[in-house]
């Protein structure tokens, strides 16, 4: 068996990983998006001052769900929302697409871990600035929208780039209920063509390109977010 | 100002029996005092005296362990008062100057008041949008609200009977059981646990009554409410406008665009000083305002502190500058291990101290 592009530069077989690819980053960018709400919300829920007792079981919850979300595999998650929680949901006399729940899957998935990367972005701001905040009359959540959470944003931000890479990569996962993205279709033209070694390696270059050009666009987006530094 | 003067006007700020405790360690014990409209009170003493701690208990930065500070009419420690609106009414300075390192600095201070006045706003919209309704709705249904509230009031009347008479076989209990244990030439007096725990259910369980019969009243209709400002764009107009003129004034105002780390402590300070101004409080505290400053820093700081100084502004400030100190304050107050050991006007508290902690500070410091 060797190397031979050929097998993948047909024209039908690029409309499919063409589709495929769009489909990878669909469900990466709705998962990010899902990641990144569940986790602001989550990781507010554990900065809040324990003062009362609606503050402390909201802290307990963003606890408990941390805990169970990241002490299981994220294809077990997939697989109990596919096959166990969704199974039955009708909606529009339709079912659920896998597409639609594989995103909220590692939406739910990836939540937990931003949950974390936002928490310590948020205790990385000086202390200071939330008094100051305070002491001139904003509630807690103005203080934290209009100062804290912009300023941990310059903080959160590689280790968040780090999430999203992950969740490209992650995506592959989906195709066990059967989701029929990049990496499923890659499997088929395995099956299909009988040569292992070519769709491999070029899945494996696409998946390492786009994540290249992640990381050129986040290091973008870093230096504009560090506007109001001294350095630049 | 004369203390019969004092005497006569109800005090800004009264502080009773304030206490913190950080865990075990006794910060502030039980220290009593008032704050008037004009004063100008400065507060030294030795680090770790308390001073600072003493300052952010007053709006509330560190919750007081016990004790009550009455401003404006509201107590702050009351968990069911809005603090944020009395702390708009409170500015404060900081030892660290603590500007909003992501904003601008005109929007640094401008941020509160459109906060604040677009809250007001919003607010003022929605309570007009359903005036009509409410007072509809209070016009067919009003006499059954004001019979459910009189049917409330009645219910904690009976609680708070039943408990006071339940009190008193367990009050006279708990009294029997009193020991008084003398040690180390001290006296202590201890009762049974269990009573008085029992005890305590109980009177909790009145006040718990008596603050609902407290706070019930009758659903009023509701008034219309003119907003001082009807839109977003006004609201933001006259805050940096306000925002521009407060710049003017320290002579910053070509700084207004520029992000707080470009500028220089004494700039940076004078700035978080004018913030707090915008949001024209009634009194102003200061956390040791120059102790973070190079020294040809202090100055500049120090001069526009008097100039709000001589405009009438109450002040409370705590300080290491001692000449500062005996130029602007109208009394001093020296506080150490959680009291507040002395205070007098400044020709008094430098020119003839009493306590011998103090005298032995002032030694060393001036």
């Amino acid at each position: 068996m060797k190397f031979d592009l050929s097998i993948i530069f047909k024209k039908d077989i690029l409309l499919l990983l063409a589709k495929a690819y769009g489909w990878t980053l669909a469900i990466t960018a709705m998962a990010l998006v899902i990641g990144i709400v569940i986790g602001t919300i989550l990781a507010v829920f554990m900065v809040l001052p324990k003062t009362n007792v609606l503050n402390k079981s909201l802290n307990a919850f963003a606890r408990g769900y941390l805990a169970v979300i990241r002490g299981t595999p994220s294809l077990v998650q997939l697989m109990i929302i596919y096959f166990v929680i969704f199974a039955d949901v009708v909606f529009f006399n339709r079912e659920l697409s896998p597409y639609f729940v594989a995103a909220i899957g590692f939406g739910i998935n990836s939540g937990a871990y931003v949950a974390e990367i936002m928490r310590a972005g948020i205790n990385s701001v000086d202390k200071g600035q939330m008094e100051a905040g305070r002491a001139l009359g904003l509630s807690y959540g103005a203080t934290m929208k209009s100062i804290i959470l912009p300023q941990s944003a310059r903080n959160i931000l590689p280790p968040l780039g780090n999430e999203a890479i992950v969740l490209v990569k992650e995506t592959s996962v989906a195709l066990i209920i059967g989701v029929s993205e990049f990496f499923t279709t890659i499997k088929g033209i395995v099956n299909t063509s009988y040569n292992v070694v070519t769709p491999y390696l070029f899945a494996a270059l696409v998946y390492f390109v786009t994540v290249y050009i992640m990381t050129i666009l986040l290091k973008a987006l870093e230096r504009r977010l560090s506007k109001s530094d001294r350095r630049n | 100002m004369t203390d019969a003067t004092n005497n006569a006007k109800k005090p800004l700020i009264e502080v009773k029996y304030l206490t913190k405790k950080f865990g075990d360690l006794l910060v502030l014990n039980e220290i009593s005092t008032d704050f008037y409209e004009g004063e100008r009170v400065v507060i030294i003493g030795p680090s770790g005296g308390g001073k600072s701690t003493f300052l952010r208990c007053l709006n509330v930065l560190e919750d007081p362990t016990a004790g009550e500070i009455i401003f404006d009419g509201d107590d702050l420690t009351d968990l069911k008062i809005d603090i944020n609106v009395c702390r708009q009414k409170m500015g404060m300075v900081f030892q660290q100057f603590n500007l909003f390192n992501n904003l601008t600095v005109l929007k640094n201070i401008t941020l509160a008041p459109i906060t604040v006045n677009q809250k007001k706003l919003k607010a003022a919209k929605w309570n007009n949008f359903i005036m009509p309704y409410y007072n509809k709705f209070l016009a067919i249904f009003g006499a059954k609200l004001n019979a459910r509230v009189d049917k409330k009031v009645a219910k904690n009347k009976a609680i708070i009977e039943k408990y006071t008479e339940a009190l008193k076989p367990v009050e006279e209990a708990w009294e029997k059981t009193k020991t008084t244990v003398e040690r180390a030439g001290k006296v202590f007096v201890t009762y049974d646990k269990a009573l008085t725990k029992e005890k305590l259910k109980i009177v909790t369980k009145i006040e718990n009554a008596e603050r609902v019969i407290d706070r019930a009243k009758y659903p009023q209709p509701k008034q219309y409410i003119d907003p001082p400002y009807k839109s977003k764009a006004e609201i933001v107009a006259a805050a940096e406008e306000n925002a521009m003129r407060l710049l003017k004034r320290i002579g910053l105002e070509e700084k207004a665009n520029v992000y707080p780390s470009t500028l220089s402590g004494g700039q940076k300070q004078r700035i978080a000083i004018v913030r707090a101004l915008a949001m024209n409080p009634k009194v102003m505290l200061f956390d040791e305002p120059t102790s973070a400053l190079d020294p040809e820093m202090v100055g500049e700081v120090l001069d526009l502190i008097k100039t709000i100084a001589e405009s009438g502004m109450t002040m409370i400030i705590v300080t290491h500058e001692m000449g500062f100190a005996k130029e602007v304050a109208t009394r001093v107050c020296f506080i150490d291990g959680g009291k507040i050991k002395e205070e007098a006007p400044p020709q008094e508290f430098f020119g003839n101290p009493k306590d011998p902690r103090l005298q032995e500070f002032l030694s060393k410091v001036l």
